[in-house]
């Protein structure tokens, strides 16, 4: 009934939809705790009651209209809520960075207090979310990926002054990974720009930077891996995990780029590059949806992989290397035979199989590992977990939980140390760890 | 029809039932996409009392967000407040209808809304509204010929398809 008044072309319940949705539910909690906030202080002044608080700051409606009401660009310095953010990285256990989506923009926030209050640092970033970030100190950081451009390019763009302005770097044409230690930088670049559709696999090289991404060089060697050419994302099947400035681990993970019987590649340098050695990939090749590598240290290494996702649900594996990825061991598995074409891994157990472990994850990774015991995953669409037992086991966090956060949402899990780590989840809010047990939510 | 669970992952479903009641409503893309990403935005803020039946909620809030808003934007067309764009061919239609479904109780709107602005079955919207398949057949019955007399004396065509089916 009544067909003849339908849209013939719904549009599409996007992931960017969703986003827009979620920070329209945030606007409308603040308006809300706003309003509560009113009542109380009229209702307090109706009885007579003299309230002995001072009052430091304005409402929360007061401090973020702007954010809240401006559609254009903001300027620098306008206060940022922290439940827009989408993604966030520390440098410290006070400086922060944040990529928000604000209207058709994308922009950086920065945060000098921990996480505490965040403001626009640059209102327009030259990417757009979901996009990778990653910053060496307050002052030097990188941004890449995102959607590619109209020619298939993928750039990187790096800043000297904290977020305010970027320049873009002389490497391409598809920055596909990053990583700063200190002023010495690595990044793995596909020499293909992206195509809409399929086409043969991209050799990538390794392009160092010594003085903060300024100059580049080619290194001598490249690692044997491929960025897939029609990708739509940039990072979407490689990534870049330095334990050292010397050495470090090129994964790429796809089951078309990876020998028949593993989901991906593994191999490592410990030259700077100068020569690579192949590493087994311990993930069999059913778990071909997602793929992270993660190191406590120049031995230890950690993988989890994942199967194609389902109404919420994820086989998993996680397995651990002792000697730098000679040989691997199965610490904890979640099966779903249905999504694996009936494989199952024995003694599976201690992961959950809520959630998705995907390939990029909106701009940033699911698995935090801090020591060879401890290490924490924040799978999309779930809550997050937590493994004492060098992840054999992982529990939810529960004090997060008891702190506000909702189970369900995207976002990322980040420690600047062993003790100071946030979770952002994307559109909702932020929250931080201190002794890396107790949870408390920050800002509105 | 969406299952009980987060929200993320019932989002598409709700967000397509939202946009469609909505358009029927409304007949623009754009205001359409607009009064679905309010309701589920509404939506999310209650997810934890509506988790287990969102739909009822979502299509109440989305019509009701849809009527305001034709209602709006029909009084700015007639006080010549704003440029006259609109050259929608159903327009006068959507007008009927939104006046119609304000006529109806909140029931009889919710279950005339999923039933035959969204198509859902008789038995899903009776789960989804948390009632017996008798009741959704009796709100709809009820609804059905309200609607029917109003759009048969605006002389809609909706009316003349007003059918109880089923």
């Amino acid at each position: 009934m009544f067909e003849h008044l339908d849209d013939p072309t719904p549009p599409d319940a996007s992931s960017r939809t969703l986003g827009a949705v979620l920070a329209r539910a945030a606007r409308l909690r603040r308006r809300r705790a706003s309003a509560a906030l009113g009542a109380v202080v009229v209702g307090a002044l109706a009885l007579g009651v003299v309230v002995g608080v001072v009052v430091s700051g304005p409402t929360p409606s007061q401090t973020f209209a702007a954010f809240d009401s401006e559609t254009g660009l903001l300027a620098a310095g306008t206060p940022v809520p922290s439940s827009d953010l989408a993604s966030v990285v520390f440098v410290g256990d006070l400086h922060g960075f944040a990529l928000v989506v604000h209207g058709t923009q994308t922009l950086l926030a920065v945060s000098a207090d921990g996480g505490d209050s965040w403001v626009v640092a640059d209102p327009n970033v030259p990417v757009s979310f979901p996009a990778q970030f990653e910053f060496a100190d307050s002052s030097h950081g990188y941004l890449w990926g995102g959607p590619p451009s109209s020619s298939g390019t993928v750039p990187l763009w790096v800043t000297r002054d904290g977020g305010r302005t970027w320049t873009r770097a002389g490497i391409g044409p598809v920055v596909s990974d990053v990583s700063a230690i200190g002023p010495d930088v690595w990044a793995v670049v596909g020499t293909c720009p992206i195509r809409p559709t399929a086409g043969p696999s991209c050799p990538v090289v390794l392009e160092v930077s010594t003085d903060n991404g300024q100059s580049w060089f080619r290194a001598d060697a490249a690692p044997p891996a491929s960025e897939n050419s029609e990708v739509t994302v940039s990072d979407e099947n490689i990534e870049l995990a330095r334990i050292t400035r010397a050495r470090a681990y090129v994964l790429t993970f796809a089951s078309h780029a990876g020998s028949p019987d593993t989901a991906g590649t593994l191999t490592y340098t410990a030259d700077g590059g100068q020569t690579w050695a192949a590493r087994s990939d311990p993930c069999p090749s059913y778990f071909d949806f997602g793929e992270q590598v993660a190191a406590s240290g120049t031995s230890d290494l950690w993988v989890i992989c994942a199967s194609q996702a389902s109404a919420g649900t994820q086989a998993k594996a996680l397995y651990r290397s002792s000697d730098g990825g000679m040989k691997w061991d199965l610490a904890a598995a979640a099966n779903a035979p249905v999504l694996t074409g009936g494989a199952v891994l024995p003694g599976a157990g201690g992961l959950p199989t809520e959630g998705y472990v995907t390939p990029y994850s909106l701009g940033h990774e699911n698995l935090a590992v801090l020591t060879a015991t401890d290490a924490w995953l924040f799978p999309d669409r779930s809550g997050v977990y937590q493994t004492t037992d060098g992840g054999r086991t992982w529990g939810v966090v529960t004090g997060l939980s008891k702190a506000g956060l909702v189970a369900g949402g995207t976002g990322n899990v980040v420690f600047a140390d062993a003790t100071h780590g946030w979770v952002c989840e994307t559109g909702t809010g932020l929250w931080r760890t201190t002794d890396g047990r107790n949870w408390q939510r920050l800002g509105p | 029809m969406a299952e009980a669970g987060r929200f993320e992952d019932v989002f598409p479903d709700l967000y397509r039932l939202a946009y469609r009641v909505s358009f029927k409503v409304l007949g623009d893309r754009g205001d359409a996409e607009d009064v679905a990403q309010e309701a589920l935005a509404r939506t999310h803020v209650r997810w934890a009392r509506l988790a287990d039946r969102p739909e009822g909620w979502v299509v109440t809030v989305a019509t009701n967000l849809a009527i305001d808003r034709l209602r709006r934007r029909s009084r700015s067309t007639e006080t010549g407040s704003e440029p006259v764009v609109l050259v929608e061919v159903h327009l006068s239609e959507r007008i009927d209808l939104a006046r119609a479904l304000r006529r109806l109780s909140r029931r009889q709107r919710e279950v005339v809304v999923l039933r035959y602005l969204a198509d859902w079955p008789e038995l899903e919207v009776a789960d989804a509204l948390g009632c017996t398949p008798g009741t959704v057949k009796s709100h709809a019955s009820r609804g059905l010929a309200q609607l029917r007399h109003h759009l048969e004396e605006r002389g809609v065509r909706g009316g003349d398809d007003v059918r109880a089916s089923g």
